[in-house]
């Protein structure tokens, strides 16, 4: 049993070993992958800041460009001797075409436009015309669609001072487009969906889109909050509080259909209460690091595989060479039945373990020299193997066979309390071992001599049982052999 | 072009004699019936301009087109028309624009989709010397020679004042706490996304700061009895709610059925178009709406009449005509404009 229980704990060793190596790369690979998700996110979000500052940073040399030219000619305005809005607007004719400009004009301190008759319904049209003329400060438009070019525009305001009195305003218009080039970079096509917000209305307008059909097109932060998810509560609330407090810029991620977004966002500070937003999707952007990713997890994940089965392989191995070295140590080289010291090793451990009955049996081959002397050694050595062949046939359910030594084997029938089943079985086996077929001699008449000793009415030890089974042979033997017998109280 | 009606019709016919799977015949059927095929072209002399809509057998295109038939025959000039009916296959506008230029049209005026296919149907109609008109919707990005439109952007902010200006004739305060609800009929329409951006642009600058609108924007897809549904929902969460919104007909329906079906004259409605069920509410005295009515009568009218320019070689110093928008309330409800405006005189 102990040698049973050895086997057990070490299968549950090995068991727990191979679960725990297990455990460990599976830890392993989810950390792995997770650490990997972290950093490609902070990665991204990282990028989003990088790439939106850098825009932005675009963004406002060109309008700081764009505000200067029209200052320059505010301040030609302002020097020049002209006083009359009409002839000063024909003059401003001059700067139309020039560098982004799409057209120019002028309003007196009376509010009175001078310039084309779309122009000026364009102006009237737009809400923050009159905010933006009676600042007394250069402006720049929400974006707005001109009537002569068709196109989305932007017009700047520029007040002019002549001897320090507000002598009124030039207004230029300028393709927004001028905007949407300075904020995209070539790398990004198809890359980045990037946007104007104006923080307080919420109304964006696409610069760039990886469609490339929606740039210049207006929607509504509302709108498409309607299909944001964000990880915490309130995030989108801060995000746009951020932005109608004046923070110069940040980041956010969020989920839309499944698909993970972060968006950089930094103000624009000639465009009061707008922001540039760049918005990557983490496929978009991350795809070639998914790809790395994922092939490292499948690399990783045979790796895994290959080292399973090479673990597996080895200790399997290493069980059968083991399985194989025991048997080799613990049989009789001729008869493959135990050995003496193998035999007597597991009745005593079915002794100390087992409070079960047992029996015994001596057996001893009635004359075996002659067997040598008369048919040779060769059939000496066929008769102990039929006798093993035989007794472990007959007691290979519930008993242990061994060889004790030369003529003699040793059985021990575990469980077994009735005399009368073991004496059923030695006549079967009496029977069986009437005669054997010997090499070159035929069959021959055979008989063997056994004597048992119950446990643990006859003997509580294997020692003791032994020397008693031993005392029954002997009886037996001196009776006139080809018989079995019990050990009888008081047999000495 | 009957020759391709014709392909269509002997391939569907094939297709179902050969037991073609249900899909194949369904599309082959859709595509034979989608069409609304251009007439054969009159060799008289007279401009040839092509007209394509997204859109017909409903009021608006059929006004829109009305404006466009009236201005060709009142210049003499030879119009076809054709389109789809609606922008569930905006795909076939493209063939619809590849006949016009195979028929060698002397202008072209279509209402575009925000596609990519058709942005380069309409590069092609260019690149061909034929003039661009845009009706009712804009292209950005494509170097169209004028379009002729409603300025959303400008309806929106329009619908944003005439909100104020009912809740302040309800009664509301501008120091009173209150919430609007808007309703749309889908997030990816460019118009509607023009007049979510022309309220929101108007509201945040001039509407009191305690009014607010929802964050909660409503989504019907067109479905007039969702619409409804949701105007009760939008009732039944806010305790606030002094007026709503729909910024597009299907909305402004449904949202003037739950007004109407709650009596609740508390809540200021502002809408879009001309339905019944709007201009009843607005003709009650116990109610207070309003609604914005395009002139797409006018868009029609001006198309045909800015081809006609550009056929005759004029250089347009505009290239956007905005046939601007009507403001429909109480005061004005009957009278012939609005009547005209929405094809009843």
């Amino acid at each position: 049993m102990a040698i049973l229980g050895r086997k057990k704990n070490s299968r549950r060793m090995y068991g727990m070993i191979l679960i725990g190596y297990l455990v460990a790369c599976a830890i392993i690979l989810i950390v792995g992958f997770w650490d990997a998700r972290n950093t490609m996110e902070e990665y991204n979000v990282s990028q989003a800041k990088l790439v939106s500052g850098l825009l932005v940073d675009n963004v406002n040399v060109a309008l700081d460009h764009v505000v200067a030219q029209v200052e320059e000619v505010s301040y030609a305005i302002a020097g020049g001797r002209e006083n009359d809005p009409e002839i000063i607007y024909e003059e401003l004719q001059a700067y139309a075409g020039r560098s982004d400009v799409n057209s120019i004009g002028f309003i007196d301190p009376q509010l009175n436009v001078y310039g084309k008759t779309e122009e000026q319904q364009d102006l009237v049209k737009q809400g923050s015309f009159k905010q933006a003329v009676s600042a007394h400060e250069t402006t720049v438009t929400d974006p707005f669609r001109s009537r002569i070019s068709g196109k989305m525009e932007i017009t700047i305001f520029v007040p002019v001072y002549k001897s320090g009195r507000h002598a009124g305003m030039v207004y230029a218009n300028f393709p927004l487009d001028m905007l949407q080039n300075y904020a995209n970079m070539d790398g990004l096509s198809g890359q980045a969906d990037i946007y104007l917000i104006n923080c307080h209305s919420l109304n964006s307008i696409c610069c760039s889109d990886s469609s490339h059909a929606k740039a210049g097109t207006w929607n509504n932060l509302a709108l498409r909050r309607t299909e944001m998810k964000f990880d915490a509560s309130k995030e989108y609330e801060f995000y746009i509080a951020k932005m109608q407090n004046g923070v110069k810029g940040g980041t956010i991620r969020y989920q839309i259909n499944g698909v993970d977004y972060t968006q950089g966002y930094e103000r624009i500070d000639k465009m009061k209460g707008w922001y540039l937003a760049v918005e990557f999707s983490d496929p978009r952007m991350l795809g070639s690091f998914h790809t790395f990713r994922d092939k490292l997890l499948v690399y990783g994940f045979l790796l895994l595989l290959v080292t399973l089965i090479t673990g597996v392989t080895v200790v399997v191995f290493e069980i059968i060479q083991k399985k194989n070295f025991e048997k080799l140590s613990s049989t009789d080289a001729m008869t493959g039945i135990y050995n003496q010291k193998t035999f007597s090793a597991l009745v005593e451990e079915y002794l100390s373990y087992e409070n079960d009955p047992g029996t015994l049996i001596f057996v001893d081959v009635d004359d075996f020299k002659t067997y040598n002397d008369k048919y040779g050694h060769l059939n000496g050595d066929i008769v102990l193997k039929k006798v093993a062949i035989e007794l472990q046939e007959e007691f290979l359910q519930n008993g242990i066979v061994g060889r004790y030594g030369g003529d003699e084997f040793t059985v021990f029938l575990k469980h077994t309390a009735s005399k009368e089943s073991v004496d059923r079985a030695m006549e079967r086996l009496q029977k069986k071992l009437s005669s054997i077929e010997l090499d070159g001699a035929g069959e021959v008449q055979f008989s063997f001599s056994a004597g048992g000793a119950r446990y643990p009415q006859d003997g509580a030890t294997f020692k003791e049982l032994c020397q008693l089974a031993d005392q029954a042979l002997y009886r037996v033997k001196a009776e006139g052999k080809g018989s079995y017998g019990w050990y009888e109280d008081g047999e000495k | 072009m009957k020759k391709r009606c014709t392909f269509v019709l002997t391939v569907a016919l094939l297709l179902a004699l050969t037991g073609c799977s249900d899909f194949k015949e369904q599309q082959t059927e859709i595509a034979a019936n989608t069409f609304e095929q251009f007439s054969d072209p009159l060799d008289n002399g007279k401009p040839d301009i092509y007209l394509i809509t997204k859109g017909y057998d409903s009021f608006y295109w059929d006004t829109l087109r009305g404006g466009a038939t009236d201005a060709a025959r009142e210049n003499d000039c030879n119009l076809y028309v054709a389109g789809i009916p609606n922008e569930t296959y905006p795909e076939y506008l493209v063939e619809l624009m590849q006949d016009a230029i195979d028929a060698k049209a002397d202008a072209v005026i279509v209402s575009p989709v925000d596609i990519p296919q058709i942005i380069k149907a309409s590069e092609q109609v260019k690149e061909a010397g034929i003039p661009l008109i845009f009706v009712d919707t804009i292209l950005n990005g494509v170097d169209f020679d004028v379009c002729v439109a409603t300025d959303n952007m400008q309806a929106g902010r329009m619908a944003a004042k005439e909100m104020v200006r009912l809740l302040h004739q309800n009664g509301r305060h501008d120091t009173e706490y209150l919430t609007i609800g808007i309703e749309i009929s889908s997030t990816e329409s460019q118009t509607i996304q023009e007049r979510l951006a022309g309220f929101q642009e108007y509201w945040c600058n001039y509407a009191p700061k305690s009014w607010k609108v929802l964050e909660d924007i409503k989504i019907n897809r067109g479905d007039t009895r969702l619409a409804e549904q949701q105007g009760y929902q939008f009732m039944d969460a806010s305790t606030d709610l002094a007026g709503l919104v729909g910024l597009n007909n299907s909305s402004t329906v449904g949202l003037a059925q739950s007004v109407q079906n709650r009596q609740r004259a508390d809540l200021a409605l502002a809408g879009f178009d001309g339905s019944d069920e709007i201009r009843q509410l607005i003709r009650s005295d116990e109610y207070c709406a309003a609604s914005i009515v395009q002139q797409q009568y006018e868009m029609g009218y001006d198309s045909v009449e800015q081809a006609l320019k550009l056929i005759a070689g004029d250089v347009l110093e505009y290239r956007y005509v905005d046939t601007g928008v009507v403001q429909m309330n109480h005061d004005n409800v009957d009278s012939l404009r609005i009547q005209k405006i929405l094809g009843e005189q």
